[in-house]
């Protein structure tokens, strides 16, 4: 009886699975170059770019992530805007997450040592190949703890998609639950299926902690 | 037999897409559109749930919508969406219809158009399965502990009614049947269709549902559609008289158990 149930379950909630997955990845790498844009903006010399991008961040975070994927997909309409229930998940995901990538990346270009610009210039490197050969590839490094975090974070979050009406792993859930109401075997089922995905990233976190020397190795 | 089956669909889907299409580029066209978007709960057991056998929404209102589409003369592509979300849904163009247990009232009236109604229900009683006691109204219940669900209106109702020892909210139906079931309460009160569902589908043995009590606070289960759509609300209201007439909308009534 539980096995065959949970037999039934399964393909339903595999196929939520899937779309949970596509939504972390393609909002993940929105959020990514927003999120670089936005650092780069905010590390600039000049002044009012740094402030727009600051403004910008601040009002995002100050944002419910709940609150901005209704404004995009239920408000945006009235100004002619229509997006799919799916890209204005992605959207919406994406923009809400790349002010805390912004601060990520930020944190680690600010990290790399002062010598190593000075060095660059010294042997008469322009800012911009300053940036793209000596700061970012090792702000990379140093952002990239942090970076999987945001990506686990934003697996978990992904299922606030759900409230405008993308069909995700959470949303598979609920239907299920509420319509066999096998409530505890429905959420444990989601809940292992959620760690089967997190685990993982949060191992390979691990390790590139360990490799880079932030963490402390046993 | 099978690829000429596929293709007539084909055929089908394309004459429907033309015909859908070129009713948008010309509004003065007699022609009526023939596939609307239809909003559904897809937690309101039994009026619209998922079928985890086909994973596609099923019940009543998904039944019924169907039916007076077919009278209608339109097809439905039924999507599931969260009950706080059908409204908004609906005023941004992302359906065409709400199908679903979603009562009439005023408030919602003022934002969105209802049909005639399809169903009718109000609170429905349930109490201890070994309590044989003929409950008829809520007279009947002076100085006992009740409950209700919170965000329904019956709540208020109970608390405006006055008489009881005590009105408990509860989060669940659930959860209240449990309450009932282990005599921490005397009688809960709950949307009677969901109730007498629930209870049909074995949810819980030691509480039975009061037949003999008359329900006090009907609404209507409407379908809606946004304001102004006058046109298509005339065809809704036309094809549910037919559905009503010829027992269609009692047929699936009783195939639900909602009766």
């Amino acid at each position: 009886m539980l096995i065959q149930n949970m037999l039934d379950f399964l393909p339903i909630l595999l196929r939520g699975a899937w779309v949970t997955i596509e939504v972390t990845i393609y909002a993940f790498i929105l959020s990514s170059v927003i999120g670089l844009a936005f650092a780069l903006m905010k590390l600039s010399r000049w002044k009012p770019l740094a402030i727009t991008a600051a403004t910008i961040i601040n009002i995002i975070r100050g944002l419910p992530i709940i609150v901005q994927l209704f404004y995009i997909y239920f408000v945006l309409p009235e100004f002619g805007i229509q997006l799919s229930a799916f890209q204005a998940g992605v959207i919406g995901l994406g923009i809400a997450y790349s002010a805390y990538q912004a601060e990520n990346f930020r944190a680690g270009i600010e990290a790399v040592d002062v010598g190593q610009i000075e060095a660059a210039q010294s042997i008469g490197m322009k800012n911009p190949m300053i940036m793209r050969r000596v700061v970012l590839p090792q702000a990379f490094r140093i952002a990239l703890p942090p970076y999987g975090n945001t990506l686990v974070m934003m697996l978990k979050d992904s299922s606030l998609v759900s409230t405008i009406t993308v069909l995700e792993m959470t949303r598979a859930g609920q239907m299920i639950a509420s319509s066999t109401f096998q409530n505890m075997t429905v959420y444990t089922m989601v809940a292992i299926l959620y760690l089967l995905l997190s685990l993982p990233l949060v191992y390979i976190i691990r390790r590139l902690e360990i490799r880079t020397g932030k963490g402390k190795a046993k | 037999m099978k690829p000429f089956t596929a293709l007539r669909k084909h055929l089908l889907q394309a004459t429907l897409m033309f015909a859908a299409v070129s009713a948008f580029s010309a509004p003065s066209t007699v022609l009526a559109q023939s596939s609307y978007t239809v909003g559904a709960t897809s937690t309101g057991v039994p009026f619209t749930f998922l079928d985890i056998k086909t994973n596609k929404l099923q019940g009543m209102m998904v039944d019924t919508v169907t039916a007076i589409g077919k009278n209608a003369g339109f097809t439905v592509n039924v999507q599931q969406t969260p009950f706080a979300a059908l409204i908004p849904s609906l005023t941004s163009n992302k359906i065409d219809i709400i199908a679903a247990a979603m009562l009439k009232t005023a408030a919602r009236a003022q934002i969105v158009d209802f049909s005639d109604p399809v169903y009718s229900y109000g609170e429905g009683l349930f109490v201890n399965a070994e309590d044989k006691h003929v409950y008829k109204s809520l007279d009947d219940l002076k100085g006992e502990i009740v409950g209700a669900q919170v965000g329904t209106v019956f709540v208020d109702a109970l608390n405006k009614k006055g008489g009881f020892k005590e009105v408990r909210v509860y989060d669940s139906i659930a959860d209240m049947m449990r309450d009932v079931g282990l005599g921490r309460i005397k009688a809960g009160f709950g949307d009677r269709p969901i109730v007498a569902y629930q209870l049909s589908q074995g949810a819980n043995p030691q509480v039975r549902l009061v037949k003999e009590y008359q329900s006090t606070l009907m609404g209507d289960v409407c379908l809606v559609v946004r304001k102004g759509e006058t046109q298509l609300l005339e065809r809704l209201n036309k094809a549910i008289a037919t559905a009503k007439a010829d027992g269609t909308i009692a047929r699936i009534v009783q195939q639900w158990n909602l009766n």
